[in-house]
């Protein structure tokens, strides 16, 4: 690897502003606001870095790819718009569910986790998992990642196996673009550091053979869930550079709090205060433990409870003699303990069901009960992404581009997260079989050659909001787009005219308001990228949402309530054409689908509002 | 209020580099970390896990800001 500096430093310091904050309220408030901040960056320093592999993200996925990368023998440069160890996602991952055949049955796993992701998941793909998940288990606890908190894994962990590795860091760096030869190859990518504190932003460029996405999910910023770093930006830029986009009319659920809507860590502090592994016992149940639209739909049909003691979507808590939701779950899965791998000594183990409320005993303050929606935007886990048709994480027509994790939409899981435990395994098992795809690539591929035009079109646009003088704040975009996408009637409970509104006004954001950003500094240029990212997304779940005409798991249309297996037992994918947004239908086996010989009813026992009544005006018998 | 304060930092730069929006900057002139962007802390607690000596405190409330009609 190389580095070099090539330009000069200059600009006016504007840390005194950066301290005070001073222009928050004004972005807020006036029209079309000036930018302070505005310059020409076009002195701006441009540091080169030059890579077999670029692994952009440093969780779970990246670390995997990067560490296996190595192992044969590549160079690997890792950029993490955080820093290496503290990235993403991955300090919040606790649970695991490690598939071991001594005591586990293959075919109940399949069967539970399609009927719970309503028939759409990838069996494959968790043939994959159940093959490869305990080899993980093993390996991180040999590492070590066992005798960590969550949030530790990553810095006394990963990161120390990765410097150990060779594995060169390019850190608090926002990656905006994918470097392209001629003919569409990737060739690296463009970004910037935004901590402009102790002197100027720099543009990065990273020169490499191939790519691999690790850049994990993301969420519209939402207050109430530890996502907020991520924006889709894999996604993004993926989409730009010609990829195919799937699963974004799935969503994900996760809960926060009535009265304090913001601080879902309470809800997770179990969790970061525990050292070890956490392990889901038993198969994925084919109904509960997963996260289903039941906390929307409890919204929707009775709107929320905030009396104490109600539970998620304001149901009271179970009666006497009531047995409380997984319960039958959590008996059946005692039959495993002391078994397989579940012998290991330290482990946490978990019984199934979903996680208990946190107990209210008075002793912090009072936040009432459990409301839905607190990771707006965001899809299921290893359902939304980077298509790709192969199992080799490579992404469908854009040669050099590989991802893994949260970034790629393997549909692993299908229509619903069914259960916990996919999540961080399945990134470490993609991670890894990303790299060996593009070790494979890289015997063949020729050496990158992007021209110096290409790379500086990337910077210019990359600076664009820095120069502009004047326009529209991303924290107002932010707010707008949050505004518009965040409430249960649009993103959970759909419907074509609510839908359609609120894409006209998505549209209307990306088309007129993003060319004009203003960012007055690093860390507003960040924003800025952000929030193109996250409206990017949202534009991808309408028109996604809006062409599945049915209903399946999250996604959830009034005017469809219904499953439609004839026309709908598919993916839906959405891909750059000609600047607009072609959507299309990947049709799935026949074998995927349900059990003919059961009843509709048998194969899909979870009941959509409206549902019944709509077959029946159909002469379906459920 | 989310991140309220920082008080005592010794300048190890863990906060900095956990929080996963950019909210805490160190100051180059006193070498200690300052709450650079308050409105951007969503209380996911990193900051204040990874701090060695606790000198960050967090308040679980927030509200979403208001938005205004012209940008």
């Amino acid at each position: 690897m190389t580095t070099e500096d090539d330009g000069i430093e200059e600009g006016i310091s504007r840390r005194d502003l950066l301290k005070g904050g001073m222009f928050t309220a004004a972005a807020l408030s006036v029209p079309l606001i000036l930018n302070p901040g505005s310059t020409s960056m076009s002195v701006a320093v441009k540091t080169t870095h030059i890579t077999d592999v670029l692994v952009i993200g440093s969780g779970f996925a990246g670390t995997f790819a990067a560490l296996e990368a190595r192992k044969n023998g590549l160079s690997v440069t890792m950029v993490d718009k955080g820093v290496v160890g503290w990235s993403g996602m991955s300090p919040w991952a606790s649970d695991s569910r490690p598939f071991d055949a001594e005591i586990y049955d293959r075919d109940e796993w399949q069967g539970n986790v399609a009927m719970n992701t309503e028939y759409v998941n990838d069996p494959r793909w968790l043939d994959i998992f159940m093959d490869e998940s305990l080899g993980f288990f093993h390996e991180l606890r040999a590492m070590g990642a066992h005798d960590t908190k969550p949030f530790e894994r990553g810095t006394k962990v990963f990161r120390t196996e990765l410097e150990q590795a060779g594995v060169s860091f390019v850190e608090r760096t926002m990656i905006t673009g994918l470097m392209q030869d001629s003919r569409k190859r990737i060739c690296g990518a463009v970004g910037f550091t935004y901590d402009d504190s102790n002197e100027e932003s720099k543009a990065v460029v990273l020169s490499a053979s191939a790519v691999i996405l690790c850049t994990g999910a993301g969420s519209y910023k939402s207050p109430g869930f530890p996502i907020w770093g991520q924006t889709f930006d894999g996604d993004a830029i993926a989409y730009e550079a010609g990829a195919k986009i799937v699963g974004k009319e799935f969503n994900d659920t996760h809960p926060t709090f009535a009265f304090a809507p913001a601080a879902a860590y309470e809800g997770w502090k179990w969790a970061q205060e525990v050292t070890g592994a956490y392990v889901m016992v038993g198969p994925p149940d084919k109904l509960v433990g997963g996260l289903t639209l039941d906390n929307a739909l409890g919204a929707f049909s009775d709107g929320v409870e905030r009396r104490l003691g109600m539970g998620p979507g304001g149901e009271p808590p179970p009666g006497p003699g009531e047995l409380p939701p997984g319960a039958e779950e959590r008996e059946r899965n005692k039959k495993y303990l002391g078994k397989g791998y579940l012998k290991t000594s330290g482990l946490h183990l978990d019984m199934g069901g979903p996680p208990a409320p946190p107990p209210n005993d008075g002793s912090g303050p009072n936040l009432g009960h459990r409301v839905g929606g607190a990771t707006a935007g965001m899809g299921v886990h290893k359902s939304e992404g980077i298509f790709c048709s192969d199992y080799s994480c490579a992404a469908d027509g854009v040669e050099g581009l590989y991802a893994a994790g949260d970034a790629l939409g393997s549909m692993l899981c299908g229509a619903v997260y069914p259960g916990r435990g996919f999540s961080s395994y399945g990134s470490a098992i993609q991670g890894r079989r990303a790299a060996r795809s593009v070790i494979e690539y890289l015997k063949t591929a020729p050496s990158p050659n992007v021209t110096q035009q290409s790379i500086d079109a990337l910077i210019t646009k990359m600076w664009a909001p820095r120069e502009n003088e004047k326009g529209y704040s991303p924290e107002w975009i932010t707010a707008t787009l949050q505004n518009t996408m965040t409430p249960f009637h649009i993103l959970y409970i759909k419907e074509g005219r609510r839908l359609d509104g609120a894409l006209a006004s998505i549209e209307f954001l990306r088309q007129h308001c993003v060319p004009r950003m203003i960012a007055r500094d690093g860390h507003e240029l960040r924003m800025a990228h952000e929030v193109k990212n996250m409206l990017l997304n949202a534009e991808m779940k309408l028109r996604s949402g809006l062409y599945r005409q049915e209903s399946r798991g999250t996604h959830f249309r009034e005017d469809f309530p219904a499953r439609d297996d004839d026309n709908w037992h598919c993916w839906v994918t959405v891909e750059d054409r000609n600047g607009s947004m072609a959507i299309g239908k990947h049709m799935l086996p026949d074998a995927w689908k349900p059990d003919p010989r059961k009843t509709y009813r048998e194969n899909y026992p979870r009941v959509f509002p409206g549902e019944n009544e709509f077959l029946a005006k159909r002469g379906i018998n459920v | 209020m989310p991140i309220e304060k920082i008080h005592g930092c010794i300048g190890c730069e863990n906060c900095v580099k956990a929080c996963p929006t950019d909210v805490i900057r160190m100051d180059p002139e006193s070498s200690q970390a300052y709450i650079a962007y308050q409105n951007d802390c969503q209380i996911c607690h990193l900051c204040r896990l990874s701090c060695p000596v606790d000198a960050i405190s967090l308040t679980p409330d927030k509200a979403m800001l208001p938005t205004t009609s012209w940008g």
